[in-house]
């Protein structure tokens, strides 16, 4: 008897060692590691347009669920624009 | 004339004179040649700073009587002399340079209103690194008319404006939490006006027709539409608001020389923004816990009672952080609500000085009489417009109203259904108030439309 509650007690503590060890996600998510939209607002105001963020929603291919993605404002031009050519290109 | 030319620059221009403002001799030269035809002044010469002020009365005088390129002429003369006398980069020079700009904005002169925005930045960016208070009375005067430039329903850019005004905040925000600290007390107007701001960004969104050119990188082709979904605009000026308005509350709580009250009557504007985009449950919390914060302070439930006995027209155009601010604010009776322009329906005018100038000097007004009813959203108007409201307008009727023209009332009762109002509440919980009676000025350029119309 003494023997089976000696080997419970030793599973208990290793768990809890483990349990200890185990890498915590960062409270709150996604949501902390972007900046909030006034963050945003506040670091465009200060900068040349070229260097604007833009952050919004994007559902990537293969999941519905959306994810807020934060970009250059001219990276998001350029992406427009070459798209816009290749789709162009495939129409004529 | 021509010969006494060099000794009239020896005597207009001081030797203090920084080496850049001999790049205004030639329009010295002119402004010169212009003045001599003028009558004897008491002054000795034309670049006397009480010419200056002389000029500044004689400008405001024209503005009055609506002259306002006799007006523009006299500024821009003003203007010039606080250049010489002070140099190019002198703080001196933006009360003319606001009435300058003021008079282009009466004459729709957008483009050189423009160019005279621009200068005035680049003038306070200047102002910034030698005087950083003298930089806020600077924005906040630039802000202003910004906003004033936004108003206007005739200009094109007007949404560009008011862009410009919300960055300049932002930046006034910046430079705040540089220099005197990320919690102090001065942030707090500002931060509200950014608030503001967003109010009048999402006004502009019952607007009919409310679209955003769009060129694209090459400038090849261009685009019409929303740059950004209605529905996604609004989620975001409301957030913004949202954690705007809570960063108040904190400063206010870890503030120590505020008055006790002041993160509890902060909470209130918190509430207000909540009703604003019809979270009315939100917002009924909020109130109730104000009240509860207020009791815990030591006020008796009758002061705070009277605190929101009256309906009060969303949002707040200025915040009040203590009981004597707030209780000054109560004073007015009845409700009046001053439109300011076509552009921001729903929308008081936030301060005298920002009112557009209008064609006419007759204003048009019409007093309502309303039930307020905290009930759940309903039909309003004949047309069969749903309008979400926080709290329900009922039994909605014009009174009296100036000019008696049946179009003018049915305009005011769409206007009015358009507001929104805090609820009276009693004991932290909203009530049925009947009889409001509420007296509506127009906004000045509705009545220039209404009789261009007639």
């Amino acid at each position: 008897m003494l023997g089976k509650i000696a080997k419970l007690l030793m599973l208990f503590s290793a768990s809890t060692v483990f349990a200890a060890c185990a890498v915590t996600p960062p409270s709150g998510g996604q949501k902390n590691l972007t900046p909030t939209d006034a963050e945003i607002e506040q670091y465009n105001a200060r900068v040349a347009p070229e260097e604007r963020i833009v952050c919004r929603l994007e559902k990537p291919v293969g999941t519905y669920i959306a994810k807020r993605v934060c970009r250059l404002q001219s990276d998001v031009d350029s992406t427009s624009s070459l798209h816009r050519q290749q789709l162009r290109r495939v129409l004529n | 004339m021509f010969a006494n030319f060099p000794l009239l620059i020896s005597k207009c221009i001081p030797a203090l004179i920084p080496t850049r403002a001999l790049a205004l001799l030639p329009l010295v030269t002119a402004s010169a040649l212009a003045q001599e035809s003028t009558e004897q002044a008491s002054y000795n010469n034309i670049y006397e700073q009480i010419r200056a002020e002389q000029l500044l009365e004689l400008g405001q005088q024209q503005m009055f009587e609506r002259d306002f390129a006799g007006a523009e002429k006299t500024f821009l003369e003003a203007l010039q002399i606080a250049k010489v006398n002070y140099g190019l980069s002198a703080p001196q020079q933006r009360n003319a340079l606001e009435f300058v700009i003021e008079s282009q904005l009466a004459q729709e002169k957008w483009e050189q209103a423009g160019s005279q925005l621009s200068y005035f930045e680049w003038l306070n960016d200047e102002i910034y690194t030698r005087d950083f208070h003298d930089y806020l009375l600077g924005t906040e005067q630039l802000s202003d008319l910004l906003l004033r430039a936004s108003a206007n329903a005739d200009n094109s850019n007007s949404t560009r404006y008011l862009l410009a005004a919300k960055n300049l905040n932002w930046r006034a925000v910046s430079g705040i939490e540089a220099t005197l600290g990320e919690n102090h007390v001065e942030l707090t107007p500002w931060l509200y006006n950014i608030v503001l701001a967003h109010y009048y960004q999402i006004s502009l969104l019952k607007r009919p027709s409310m679209f955003n050119d769009v060129v694209n990188a090459e400038g090849e082709d261009e685009w019409r539409g929303r740059t950004l979904a209605k529905g996604e605009s609004l989620r975001i000026s409301y957030r913004i608001g949202k954690d705007l308005l809570q960063r108040i509350v904190d400063i206010y709580v870890a503030a120590e020389d505020s008055p006790l009250e002041s993160s509890a009557l902060t909470r209130l504007y918190q509430a207000d923004w909540e009703l604003l985009f019809g979270l009315e449950s939100a917002a009924l919390a909020l109130y109730q816990q104000v009240y509860e914060e207020l009791l815990d302070l030591g006020m008796s439930p009758v002061r705070v009672n009277a605190l929101f006995q009256h309906p009060r027209i969303l949002p707040v155009p200025t915040i009040a952080t203590s009981l004597s601010q707030m209780e000054i604010q109560l004073r007015e009776r009845p409700i009046r609500f001053e439109a300011w322009t076509p552009n921001y329906p729903a929308t008081a005018l936030p301060k005298p000085q920002l009112a557009v100038t209008s064609e006419t000097a007759e204003r048009f007004k019409a007093t309502l009489r309303f039930n307020l009813v905290p009930l759940l959203p309903e039909v309003l108007m004949a047309n069969q417009r749903s309008i979400k409201l926080g709290f329900n307008l009922r039994d909605l009727e014009v009174i009296s109203i100036s000019p008696e023209e049946e179009q003018l009332r049915e305009q005011a009762l769409y206007e009015v259904s358009l507001l929104q109002l805090r609820p009276v509440l009693e004991n932290g919980l909203p009530i049925v108030t009947e009889n409001v009676e509420l007296e509506y000025l127009f906004a000045p350029q509705n009545e220039a439309l209404s009789l261009k119309e007639n």
